[in-house]
């Protein structure tokens, strides 16, 4: 394996400090099969333990960006596979979609603003306590099973939670306009698409509004997965590394 | 604050970055360097990834500390808190040294 491969095994920000020296020093010593294997558990230690001072930093975005891209996919899986079918399972599924998410985001925001991170947290967390509660106590009989309370509870937790970290992360600008925009109004026509669908006078209109609401959702986590991955520190996307 | 027990801290690296923290005892070395003295001292060959993670913790604890850079090798030093600490753990393996060899003498006598 060539030195310029051996060095790209190793994190963006780690081959920014080390790389160029690193190189060259692959380059005076070729590196044998016992090398090889070194500098592979090398590589490893760096991305599980970043030592550079944003290196927790670093930790932090990557394991948000893959939440976010985790919630990503869960929604849209969600959608495709239980939307049509609203009952008591949808619950449980979308709150764990959307806790995929908001751990996600705020393993971030932890890294970078604590005070306002916290807020978002105990927002979205009061949607979930009560939509979990909610589910136990229509398990337990305490409140009848109804298609079109537990869809009414899953759209309120979720733009309750949604729309408070789309509003975070506007006011902080820590991802692109364009991403925070369309977390807030995706989960917004999403919320509206859910309460249609759970409406005995639901129009075909409002039915596709939520599910554009839903896609939109989806993609908002998407893009911000994606600026999490791509993005450094250094690019000033992020806001200041800690 | 850097902390003072740099052994502790830098597992499972602990011993590759006490070996760089002793060829560095003398002056300023790049890493080529620092892998050949390694070796010299130790009788081991240090791989170069092992090299960078324990120059990784090393530097990040605040032990050593990178001088400019000659074309695109940069040397690394031991700082101040850095020999310290280097001074600490090789008098505390002294007196483990001395113990261990008191004992064995002992007990072969």
């Amino acid at each position: 394996m060539s030195p310029h491969r051996l060095v790209g095994l190793y994190p963006a920000a780690w081959r920014e400090r080390y790389g160029d020296e690193f190189h060259a020093l692959l380059e005076t010593r070729t590196p044998g099969r016992l090398d090889v294997i070194d500098i592979v558990w090398g590589a490893v230690d760096a991305h599980l333990f970043p030592q550079a001072p944003e290196g927790r930093f670093l930790m932090f975005t990557r394991l948000a960006g893959l939440a976010a891209i985790g919630a990503a996919a869960a929604l849209l899986m969600g959608f495709l596979f239980f939307i049509p079918n609203i009952n008591e399972l949808t619950v449980p599924v979308f709150y764990g979609l959307a806790t995929i998410g908001v751990v996600g985001i705020h393993l971030r925001q932890v890294a970078v603003r604590p005070a306002l991170a916290w807020l978002g947290f105990l927002l979205g967390l009061l949607g979930l306590v009560s939509g979990i509660g909610f589910v136990l106590l229509t398990r337990v009989g305490v409140i009848p099973t109804d298609a079109n309370e537990v869809g009414f509870l899953v759209g309120l937790a979720l733009w309750i939670g949604s729309s408070a970290l789309g509003a975070v992360m506007l006011a902080i600008r820590v991802f692109p306009t364009l991403v925070g925009l369309a977390l807030v109004i995706g989960s917004n026509i999403a919320v509206l698409g859910l309460f249609a669908a759970g409406s005995p006078n639901a129009g075909e209109a409002l039915d596709i509004l939520g599910q554009v609401g839903i896609l939109v959702y989806a993609a908002a986590w998407l893009g911000i997965g994606v600026s999490l991955l791509v993005a450094q520190p250094q690019e000033g996307v992020l806001g200041p590394a800690t | 604050m850097p902390k003072s027990s740099a052994a502790e801290d830098l597992s499972p690296f602990a011993t590759p970055a006490l070996l760089v923290m002793a060829t560095l005892a003398d002056g300023p070395k790049h890493g080529y360097a620092i892998m050949q003295e390694a070796e010299l001292i130790s009788g081991q060959p240090l791989g170069p990834g092992t090299l960078y993670a324990a120059l990784a913790r090393l530097e990040r604890r605040g032990l050593i500390e990178a001088l400019p850079a000659e074309e695109r090798r940069r040397p690394y030093r031991l700082t101040a808190h850095g020999a310290t600490t280097l001074q600490a753990h090789l008098d505390q393996l002294r007196s483990f040294t001395r113990q261990a060899l008191e004992r064995l003498e002992g007990g072969a006598a």
